[in-house]
């Protein structure tokens, strides 16, 4: 309007010098005009890694290069809600005038928790021409995924003592290995049993035509682990970094490493499903160093979630596998979670199943994330050590016993703050007692 | 960077009110060159208080133009006064309302670099980085809008030089004010095209 308002001042005044005044404006407005052009741009990002720990630093570097346009240009290279920025920044401003421009810049993210992720996109924004005319905004994939495991304690072998210090009776072994000829039971046929074993006489005498029996004899080979972690809401209770799940991943992966390293057979359930069944949660028996991997693949997606899903004691699919790997392998069982009046009678059930299903042994490690609240709400708390340890127990006591009283006799429970509880500590208590007849209660 | 502008901007304003108090010989014409001054001060000092910093420039140009108009031409010839101009005077301060003009664009310069920056700086941009770059954009555009002043006298000297189409100054007005409406138009209802490639 400016042009307009001294033309009529030009013309009621008679002064022909605002004739400057009108044209200022106007050739203004033509070079912005003839600045703007479409911004051509060429913006990448890459890691300096694809797979990371928790705890670990990832370097990204970004790239910018302008040949065309004129004006602001804001660029938000991808990060995570679950990293931390410890160096640089994403986020960068460039200005692009005449000349081409190019600039790198690079910024380091701290992996916080394990998972996989995905950095789908830089977003830039550009404002052309002095902000007059309308800012662009586009998204430029980048399809950069970052894997990020958790980060495990492993003790030395020579710290743990996974066999028993009691002279045991003979037990059955894994599942992997030939049957011996010590008679156990009859029971019903499976599929996979051989038919060497079907009792033809027994089979005769019950009423269902369609039904066999089979004898069955104990087998030989290595001794079996089962772990069952449980993910429940419970397991959420700390932060999302934080909590009794992250605890009993991690312990899960450095009991395995050490079991499996020692030749013994690991198996890994992650109970209750979730009703839509989109992902196997368990990781069948087995021995070597590859089926490391496998279990850590299982635990790496392994998430907690508000709806409980199927009820612990439904046989769905897996849970009716679960029960005849117990009863052909007859393992030593952990269960990991935290105990609480919402779920310790689904426990209690549970673990009653397991025995009655002729698991060896079955412990449960109780979980008590009160010590990661408690850490991030007093920084001295986790400085505390052993009289941190001791006070909450002793806090909590009164509650976890009337608990652990709900639960089968038979079932060795461990206590467990993973602020003030050395992994080696647990581990070396939660392996030999479940290797063991003692109760750690 | 931005306290330059602020200055620059302030300085611009004020000229024209420089010109008036230093040139005029009529008492009046003195007392609007001190408001001019007054209010390209206040422009400075007003940036640090408030975003809508190119208001008093604002003032100063409707100022000079008012000026203008009742102290020479039609309503100084109808209402029978004028405000003391002479002829020198006249053509200095018509070339100075220009200034005023440079002082708004600056002024607009400065607050789309205040804006910009409390915007980066909530969004958690390196303030180093971001006071470099609206730097030389701001910069940029500084120069370039004197540019367009030099630019804008040198095409205003060609005119005189041209020969000029022999129509009065009102029908010229008239077809000035269309053809600017239209250009106006066009370009605010272009389709916006997209500016990424």
């Amino acid at each position: 309007m400016i042009p307009v308002i001294v033309a009529i001042a030009a013309v009621v005044s008679s002064v022909p010098y605002l004739v400057v005044a009108i044209i200022f404006p106007l050739v203004f407005v033509g070079f912005l005009l003839v600045l703007e052009q479409k911004l051509q741009a060429t913006v990448t990002v890459s890691p300096n890694t694809s797979t990371a720990y928790v705890g670990d630093e990832v370097e990204f570097k970004g790239s910018v290069s302008v040949t065309r346009g004129f004006g602001l240009l804001f660029v938000r290279f991808p990060t995570d809600p679950r990293f931390d920025i410890v160096d640089g920044s994403n986020v960068h401003v460039l200005f692009k005038g005449l000349a081409n421009r190019s600039a790198e810049y690079t910024y380091k993210l701290r992996a916080l928790r394990r998972g996989v992720f995905e950095f789908p996109a830089i977003s830039f924004s550009f404002y052309p021409s002095f902000g007059l005319l309308d800012k662009s905004e586009t998204k430029i994939q980048t399809n950069i995924s970052l894997r990020v495991l958790p980060k495990i304690v492993v003790p030395r072998r020579g710290q743990l003592r996974i066999k028993s210090l009691q002279e045991l009776p003979r037990q059955s072994r894994a599942r992997l290995g030939p049957h011996s000829t010590d008679f156990v039971s009859i029971r019903d046929y499976s599929v996979g049993d051989p038919f060497k074993f079907i009792n033809w006489k027994a089979s005769s005498r019950i009423t269902d035509s369609n039904k066999l029996l089979v004898n069955e004899y104990e087998r030989e080979g290595l001794h079996t682990f089962l772990f069952i972690l449980d993910r429940g809401i419970n397991m959420r209770r700390g932060t999302l970094e934080d909590n009794a799940l992250e605890s009993g991943i991690n312990f899960v992966l450095s009991s395995s490493k050490v079991l499996l390293s020692s030749g013994i057979n690991v198996g890994v359930w992650i109970v209750p499903e979730t009703r839509e069944k989109t992902r196997r949660r368990y990781v069948l028996p087995s021995s070597g160093a590859m089926h490391y991997n496998k279990i850590k693949e299982l635990l790496l997606f392994a998430e907690s979630e508000f709806d409980f899903g199927e009820d612990l004691n439904k046989l769905s699919i897996s849970s009716k596998l679960l029960l005849q790997i117990v009863r052909e392998s007859t393992p030593a069982i952990i269960m990991i979670t935290n105990l609480s009046r919402s779920n310790a009678p689904q426990f209690s059930r549970f673990s009653d199943t397991l025995l009655r299903g002729r698991a060896s042994s079955v412990s449960l490690i109780d979980v008590m994330p009160d010590g990661i609240i408690a850490k991030y709400s007093s920084a001295s708390y986790s400085t505390q050590g052993a009289s941190a340890n001791l006070a909450l127990k002793a806090l909590l006591y009164p509650t976890k016993k009337k608990l652990y009283q709900t639960l089968p006799g038979r079932v060795k429970i461990v206590a467990w703050d993973p602020v003030n509880d050395r992994p080696g500590y647990i581990m070396r208590k939660a392996l030999s007692v479940a290797g063991s007849g003692s109760s750690a209660r | 960077m931005e306290n330059k502008l602020v200055v620059a901007a302030g300085l611009f304003a004020a000229l024209p009110g420089v010109i008036l108090l230093l040139f005029a010989t009529d008492s009046l014409l003195q007392v609007i060159g001190l408001v001019i001054i007054a209010l390209g001060a206040l422009l400075g000092v007003s940036a640090f208080f408030t975003k809508r910093v190119s208001t008093f420039a604002w003032l100063a140009l409707i100022l000079s133009l008012f000026t203008l108009m009742f102290g020479n031409g039609y309503l100084a010839t109808v209402f029978g006064f004028g405000l003391g101009f002479n002829a020198p005077l006249l053509e200095l301060f018509s070339i100075s309302v220009v200034f005023i003009e440079l002082s708004i664009v600056t002024a607009s310069i400065y607050g789309a670099y205040k804006k910009y920056y409390r915007e980066l700086e909530k969004a958690g941009y390196d303030k180093e980085e971001s006071d470099r770059e609206l730097g030389s954009f701001s910069n940029f555009m500084f120069i370039a809008a004197l540019g367009v002043v030099v630019l804008s006298g040198g095409i205003f000297l060609i005119f005189e030089f041209v020969p000029q189409i022999p129509i009065d100054s009102i029908s010229g007005l008239i077809i000035a004010m269309i053809v600017y409406f239209a250009i106006a138009t066009y370009i605010l209802r272009r389709p916006s095209t997209p500016k990424i490639a």
